[in-house]
C-alpha cells in the first residue's frame, strides 16, 4: 500500500520532461570531442560541486546506504566518514590529483601512457570498463525496485519501469554528452537535494531520535553506534572501506571526471574540498531512513518483499517500504522526482564516463590518426548506447545476493586497487615500470574476479550455531564459497595489498638498463 | 524533532545529523545560486568558441 497518487505521477511527468527538455536543448552547443566528453573543460567550481554531488548520489546509493542503516545502524555510515576525509585530504594537499590534472589528460589510463606506454594504457582502459560496467550493471535493477516498492507499482512492470528509466537518461545522453549531464545534473541536484530533505525532516518528526537510538541499540547494540566493537564489521571493515574509499577518491572515473573537466587543477581540487563533507549526507541521509525503517517495520514484512523480488535478503527493500506507508500524497511525487533525478544523474554521468574510457583509452590503438570531430562524437554516441543496451541485460540477468555495498566495493575493487596503485606509482615513484603496472592490473583484476565467481557458481550451506544446516521456505540456505570463508573485507583488503606488492616486485624485477 | 534530545543521546552521531541537515540545506541553495551561473558563464564561452572555430574554417575556404 503506498500513498502514490494521480497528482504524484503529475509532478514526477513535469520534471522528467523538464530535464529532457534542458538536456536536449545544450546539444547545440557540442561541435567538438572535448565538449562531449569534459564539456570543453569550461566547468567552475560550483556546477562542478553540484554535479558531482548529483552523480554521486542516485538511487542506488540511496539503497546501498539505507540498508547499511538497516543492517549495521550508525555504524553503517563509516564508509561516508571515510569517503569525506579521503577527499578533503586529496584536495587539500593535491595528491596524485594535482599531477593528473596538469598531465592535460582525459582519462587516468591516458596519464599511464606517458610513464608506462601504450599497452598499460589500453590494459587499465580494459579493467576500468570492466569494473565499472560490472558495477554499474546493478543500478538499473536496483532503481526499478525502489520504483516499484515505493510507488506500489506491480512487480511485472519492473522491466518496463526499467527500460523507460533508461531510454530517458540515454537520449540526451547521447545527443549533448559531458555538457548535457552538467546542466541535467545541477536541476538534479536541486530538486534530489530539495526532496532528502523535506523527506528527512518527516521522517525525524514522524519516528522521533529516541525510537531510532533504542531500535540500534535493540539490534545490534554498542555495535551499532561503533563499528569497531560490532561483531560483523571490526577493523576489517574499517580498513576495507579506507583503502576503496581512497582509492575511489584518486581513480573513480565518474569523480575523477569532474576534475578533468575542470578549468584547472586549483578549480578541481576546490570542487574536491568543496564536495568532501557532501559524502557524509550521502551515507547519513538515507542511513537515518534505514534506521527509520529498522524501528517501524517487522522483519518478515522485509523478508516477504525480497522474496517477491525472488532475493534471500530483504533488507534492501525496508527503507522503500517504509517510505511509501509514511510519505503522504503530494510529497510522495517529490520523493520519487528527487530519486528519479538523483537516479539519472547517476546514470548518465556513468555511461558517459565508462563510454569515454572506451573511446579515448581501448579504442586508441585503432585511431592511427586523429579522426575528424564528427565521427569522434558520433563515435561516442553508438558507445553510450551499446552501454545501455548491456545494462539492460545485465540488469535483467544478475540476481544479486546479500549486500549491495559488498557488491559494489568488490566489483570496484576489480580496477580500484591497480589503478590507485598505479597512479600513486606514477605520481611519486621513479622506479615503477610497466612490468610492475601490468603484474598490478592482473593481480588487482583477478583477485576480486574470482571471488565473484566463486560467489556466483559455488555455494556452501550456512550453518547455525549448532553446526546444522539453516533451512528456510524448504530451500537450504547458502552462501557464496569466498564470501563464506574469506569475507568481503578481507577479499577487498586482500586485493589492495597485494597490488601493491605486485606492482614494487614488477617494478624492481624489470632490469634497469631497459627502463 | 528534537535538536537538544539529539544531543544528550550518543551526542556523536546526533550531532553529525544536524550537522548534515544544516549543512546540505545551506550549501545545496548556495550552489543552486552560484551553480547557475557557472552555466550561463560556461554555454557562453563555449558559444563564443563555436563562433570562433566557425568563422576559422569559412576564413580557410
Amino acid at each position: 500500500m503506498t500513498n502514490f497518487t494521480w497528482i504524484d505521477g503529475s509532478i514526477v511527468g513535469m520534471y522528467l520532461l523538464a530535464t529532457m527538455i534542458a538536456g536536449i536543448m545544450v546539444r547545440k552547443y557540442v561541435s567538438r570531442v572535448d565538449h562531449f566528453l569534459v564539456a570543453g573543460r569550461e566547468m567552475n567550481v560550483f556546477l562542478g560541486i553540484a554535479s558531482l554531488a548529483a552523480t554521486e548520489f542516485g538511487i542506488v546509493t540511496c539503497m546501498y546506504t539505507a540498508q547499511a542503516g538497516y543492517t549495521r545502524g550508525f555504524s553503517g555510515s563509516i564508509p561516508g566518514i571515510l569517503n569525506a576525509l579521503a577527499m578533503f585530504f586529496v584536495g587539500w594537499t593535491g595528491f596524485c590529483v594535482k599531477p593528473l590534472r596538469d598531465s592535460g589528460a582525459i582519462t587516468i589510463p591516458e596519464l599511464f601512457e606517458q610513464r608506462y606506454g601504450k599497452f598499460v594504457r589500453w590494459l587499465s582502459g580494459v579493467v576500468i570498463v570492466l569494473g565499472g560496467l560490472l558495477n554499474m550493471g546493478v543500478f538499473l535493477r536496483v532503481g526499478g525496485q525502489f520504483l516499484v516498492v515505493c510507488c506500489g507499482m506491480n512487480l511485472k512492470y519492473l522491466e518496463i519501469a526499467m527500460t523507460v528509466l533508461l531510454v530517458g537518461v540515454a537520449v540526451y545522453t547521447i545527443m549533448g554528452g559531458m555538457l548535457s549531464v552538467l546542466v541535467t545534473d545541477f536541476l538534479q541536484f536541486i530538486v534530489m537535494s530539495a526532496g532528502m530533505l523535506v523527506v528527512s525532516v518527516l521522517v525525524l518528526s514522524y519516528v522521533g531520535w529516541d525510537r531510532m537510538v533504542d531500535a540500534v541499540e535493540t539490534n545490534y547494540g554498542e555495535g551499532g553506534f561503533n563499528p569497531f566493537v560490532a561483531q560483523d564489521l571490526g577493523w576489517a571493515f574499517v580498513l576495507s572501506n579506507l583503502f576503496t574509499n581512497v582509492a575511489s577518491v584518486l581513480t573513480w572515473q565518474t569523480c575523477i571526471a569532474r576534475l578533468l573537466a575542470a578549468k584547472d587543477s586549483k578549480t578541481g581540487r576546490r570542487v574536491y574540498t568543496g564536495t568532501a563533507f557532501f559524502f557524509i549526507c550521502r551515507w547519513i541521509i538515507p542511513g537515518l531512513w534505514g534506521i527509520a525503517a529498522l524501528a517501524m517495520i517487522e522483519p518478515a514484512v522485509v523478508e516477504t518483499i525480497g522474496l517477491q523480488f525472488g532475493e534471500k535478503d530483504g533488507s534492501l527493500f525496508a527503507m522503500p517500504f517504509f517510505l511509501a506507508q509514511i510519505v503522504p500524497a503530494g510529497m510522495m511525487g517529490v520523493l520519487v522526482a528527487a530519486m528519479l533525478a538523483a537516479d539519472m544523474s547517476t546514470d548518465s554521468s556513468y555511461m558517459l564516463t565508462w563510454g569515454s574510457v572506451i573511446y579515448n583509452d581501448i579504442l586508441a590503438p585503432f585511431r592511427r590518426k586523429p579522426w575528424p570531430e564528427k565521427r569522434g562524437i558520433l563515435w561516442n554516441r553508438c558507445i553510450v548506447a551499446l552501454i545501455g543496451i548491456f545494462l539492460l541485460f545485465w540488469g535483467l540477468w544478475y540476481k544479486l545476493e546479500g549486500n549491495l555495498w559488498e557488491y559494489l566495493q568488490t566489483t570496484g575493487a576489480i580496477y580500484l586497487a591497480s589503478m590507485s596503485t598505479l597512479l600513486i606509482a606514477c605520481c611519486y615513484w621513479k622506479r615503477a615500470n610497466n612490468w610492475g603496472a601490468i603484474a598490478a592490473i592482473i593481480v588487482g583484476a583477478a583477485l576480486p574476479v574470482l571471488s565473484l565467481s566463486l560467489n556466483l557458481f559455488v555455494q556452501v550451506p550456512v550453518l547455525d550455531e549448532t553446526g546444522a544446516q539453516i533451512v528456510k521456505e524448504g530451500k537450504l540456505v547458502t552462501q557464496g564459497l569466498a564470501k563464506y570463508y574469506v569475507g568481503d573485507n578481507f577479499v577487498n583488503i586482500g586485493t589492495f595489498l597485494a597490488t601493491g606488492v605486485a606492482m614494487i616486485v614488477g617494478s624492481l624485477l624489470k632490469p634497469r638498463t631497459s627502463n | 524533532m528534537n535538536p537538544l534530545a539529539m544531543l544528550n543521546d550518543h551526542p556523536f552521531w546526533g550531532l553529525l545529523t544536524l550537522a548534515v541537515l544544516v549543512w546540505y540545506s545551506s550549501v545545496t541553495v548556495y550552489v543552486a545560486i552560484r551553480g547557475s551561473w557557472d552555466i550561463k558563464h560556461m554555454l557562453r564561452r563555449l558559444s563564443d568558441q563555436h563562433g570562433n572555430s566557425q568563422e576559422s574554417a569559412s576564413d580557410a575556404s
